[in-house]
C-alpha cells in the first residue's frame, strides 16, 4: 500500500524533474488560459499543448480517464444544462424544448474545458510527489510571511500529515485486527451498524496519534526546532534550463490564447 | 576544555492538578564526561527517562541544578546550545521522524541550527554512512524495518554534531536483529567517532557494553561503577529488581556449586574460556578453539 505517494507516477521524465515551483505557477497560469480561452482555437491550442506534456511526461493515457471518471456526472449534467439555456436559433426540438446551435456549441466548449481542467491539474500530481509539491508551495509563499501568513507552520503541518498517514493506516489495520480477535464485527451489517462498529476502532486510533504527536514534539524540540524564523534548507532549489523553457513555453501559450480571443476575435 | 554533563543535588516532581506532587528524582548527583560510555538501568518507573530529559532541558529541575559545559538548562538563551551538544533519541522510532524521505528527517536538526545547505549535505551524508544508512538516504521511512528507523533517528541526532548522546531504551521495540543492528551502531559510534554515549536500557547484555553502569532506585542513583564491578553484587542487583547478563549468573550459579569461575564474566567469549579451564583435552579431540591451547 503507498498512500504516501497519493497520485504520484514515479519516471524521470522531463516534466517529473521540472522544479515544483515552476509546475505549481504552470498549473496556475494554464488553469486562467483555459478561462480566458473562450474559442475552439484558443482551447484547441491548450489541449494541443497538453497532448504534448503528455507524450513528454510518459504518463499512460489510463491513469487520465481514471482521473476524470469520478467527475463524470457532473461533466454531462453541465453539457445537458448548457445544451438548453443558451438561446438562439432552434436546430431541433426534444420535449418541445430547444435545441440550439449555439447551445450545442457552449455544450461543446464547457466539456472540453472541464476535461483541460483536470487532466492539465493531474498533470502536477502525477508528476510531482507530494514531499516537493509541499515544498515547492512553501518557497512560492514565503514572501506572505510580510503578511503574517504561517507559510513554514502549514508546509510543516502537511509534510508531518503525509509522513503519519502510512503509520496511522498501518496502526488502524492493526486495532481492527485487534478488536475483530475481540469478536467485533466490523464489516458486516447496514451502514449505521457499521459506523457504530468503527468507534472501537477510532478512539484507540485517536488516543494513540495523541501520544505520538507528543513523542513527535519532544523529538522536534531536541532537535533544536523552534518554528521556521532562521532555519536554513538543504536541498536548493535552482532553476535549470528546461524551467526557464517550461515558463517561456507558459508566456507564449497565454499571450496566444489572449490574442486568438481578444485581438483576432477568433470563435 | 573536555566536554561534560553535570546533576548537582538534582530534584524533580512532575505537578498533577488533583494530587499532590510525586517526587521522580531525589537528590540526584551525577558527572558525566566526555567520551564515556554510559549504562542507566533501573526498575520501571525509577526516574531515568525523566532523568534523561533533564540533560537537555526538556524538563527543568525543582531544585539542584544541571550544567552541560558549564551551561545551565534554565537559562533560556543557552537551551538551543545545549541541544545542539546534548542528543536524545527516545523509543519508539516511528515517533521520533519528521520527513517523508530519509535524508530530509537526517537535515531537520542541521536546518533548524541554520547551517549553510551545503554544509547540512555533508553532515547528512556524513551522519548517514556513520549509521550505515546511506544507501536508503532516498527512502520513506515507512518502508525501513524498525531497526533501521531507529538507525536513522540517530543518524538525525548526530547529525547535530552533538558531543552527548542520549538513547531511551532505543532497541526496547525492536527484533534481535534491529537490536543488534542499533547496538552495533552506537559502539561503533562512541569508539570510532568519540562520541559520548548515555544508553538507557533493561537489557544487562547491552549494559555490559559500556565502560560504567549507573543503576537508579526509585528516583535515586544507588551504585555506579564499571560493569565488571557492578555484575559481581549479583544479589545487590537482584534487590533492584535487575538482571545480569545470563553468562554472569551461570558463572555464578557455577561458582555457588563449588567450581571455579571468575568474578568479572560478562561475555560469552570470557564464559566459554572459563569453563574449557577446567575441562581435560582429550587425547586425539577435537581443538575446540583452533590453535589456543589451554
Ligand atoms: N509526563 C508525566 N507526567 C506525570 N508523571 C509522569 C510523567 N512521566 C513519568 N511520570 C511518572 O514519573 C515516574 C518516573 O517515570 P520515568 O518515565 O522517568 O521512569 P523510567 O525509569 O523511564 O521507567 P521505564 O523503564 O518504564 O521507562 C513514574 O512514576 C511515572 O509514573
Ligand atoms: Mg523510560
Amino acid at each position: 500500500m503507498d498512500i504516501t505517494f497519493g497520485q504520484y507516477y514515479p519516471s524521470k521524465s522531463p516534466v517529473h524533474r521540472l522544479d515544483p515551483r515552476v509546475k505549481l505557477i504552470f498549473v496556475l497560469v494554464y488553469i486562467v488560459t483555459i478561462f480566458l480561452g473562450t474559442s475552439f482555437v484558443g482551447l484547441g491550442l491548450c489541449t494541443a499543448f497538453l497532448i504534448t506534456a503528455v507524450i513528454i511526461s510518459r504518463l499512460p493515457v489510463r491513469l487520465f480517464a481514471k482521473a476524470i471518471k469520478p467527475i463524470l456526472p457532473i461533466i454531462i449534467f453541465t453539457a445537458i444544462i448548457n445544451l438548453f439555456y443558451a438561446g438562439g436559433d432552434p436546430l431541433f426540438y426534444i420535449f418541445s424544448i430547444a435545441v440550439t446551435k449555439q447551445g450545442v456549441l457552449t455544450s461543446l466548449l464547457v466539456v472540453v474545458r472541464i476535461i483541460l481542467l483536470i487532466a492539465g491539474s493531474s498533470m502536477l500530481t502525477f508528476t510531482t510527489t507530494p514531499t516537493s509539491l509541499t515544498d515547492g508551495l512553501e518557497r512560492l509563499l514565503s514572501p506572505l510571511t510580510v503578511f503574517r501568513l504561517k507559510v513554514h507552520e502549514l508546509a510543516m503541518m502537511m509534510t508531518i500529515a503525509l509522513r503519519f498517514i502510512p503509520t496511522l493506516t498501518e496502526e488502524t489495520d492493526k486495532i481492527m485486527n485487534a478488536q475483530k480477535a475481540r469478536g467485533a464485527d466490523i464489516d458486516s451489517g447496514g451502514l449505521f451498524k457499521r459506523v457504530k462498529a468503527l468507534v472501537p476502532v477510532f478512539i484507540p486510533l485517536l488516543v494513540s496519534s495523541f501520544r505520538r504527536a507528543f513523542d513527535l514534539a519532544v523529538a522536534m524540540e531536541c532537535r533544536c526546532y523552534t518554528g521556521g524564523e532562521g532555519r536554513t534548507r538543504m536541498k536548493i532549489f535552482k532553476l535549470r534550463c528546461a524551467d526557464y523553457l517550461a515558463l517561456g513555453i507558459m508566456i507564449v501559450l497565454l499571450a496566444s490564447v489572449i490574442v486568438i480571443n481578444f485581438v483576432l476575435g477568433l470563435v | 576544555m573536555p566536554s561534560s554533563i553535570v546533576c548537582q543535588n538534582l530534584c524533580f516532581d512532575y505537578e498533577y492538578d488533583d494530587e499532590a506532587p510525586v517526587e521522580v528524582l531525589k537528590n540526584v548527583s551525577v558527572e558525566i564526561k566526555e567520551g564515556e560510555f554510559v549504562a542507566l538501568v533501573g526498575k520501571n518507573g525509577c526516574g531515568k527517562s525523566t532523568l534523561a530529559k533533564h540533560f537537555n532541558a526538556i524538563l527543568l529541575p525543582k531544585s539542584g541544578r544541571v550544567l552541560i559545559d558549564g551551561m545551565d538548562t534554565t537559562d533560556e538563551d543557552s537551551v538551543i546550545k545545549i541541544r545542539e551538544k546534548v542528543g536524545l533519541v527516545l523509543q519508539n522510532p516511528d515517533n521520533q521522524i519528521v520527513a517523508t524521505i530519509v535524508e530530509e528527517d537526517v537535515a531537520f536538526g542541521p536546518e533548524n541550527l541554520g547551517i549553510p545547505p551545503l554544509e547540512i549535505r555533508e553532515r547528512v551524508d556524513w551522519a548517514l554512512k556513520a549509521v550505515g544508512m546511506y544507501e536508503f538516504r532516498e527512502s520513506a521511512p515507512h518502508k525501513l524495518s524498525g531497526g533501521q528507523k531507529q538507525r536513522v533517528a540517530v543518524a538525525s541526532v548526530i547529525a547535530m554534531r552533538p558531543k552527548f548522546i542520549i538513547l531511551d531504551e532505543p532497541t526496547a521495540m525492536l527484533d534481535p536483529r534491529g537490536r543488534s543492528e542499533v547496538m552495533d551502531c552506537i559502539t561503533s559510534l562512541n569508539k570510532d567517532y568519540g562520541l559520548s554515549i548515555v544508553l538507557i536500557t533493561h537489557n544487562m547484555d547491552e549494559a555490559a557494553l559500556a565502560d560504567r553502569i549507573i543503576a537508579m532506585e526509585d528516583g535515586r542513583i544507588v551504585m555506579d561503577a564499571p560493569p565488571d564491578e557492578v555484575f559481581t553484587h549479583i544479589e545487590a542487583i537482584r534487590a533492584l529488581g535487575l538482571d545480569v547478563p545470563p553468562v554472569t549468573q551461570l558463572a555464578f550459579d557455577l561458582r555457588k556449586n563449588g567450581i571455579d569461575m571468575p568474578q568479572d564474566i560478562l561475555h560469552v567469549n570470557q564464559c566459554v574460556r572459563a569453563v574449557l579451564r577446567h575441562l581435560q583435552p582429550v587425547e586425539g579431540g577435537a581443538d575446540i578453539f583452533g590453535n589456543d591451547k589451554y
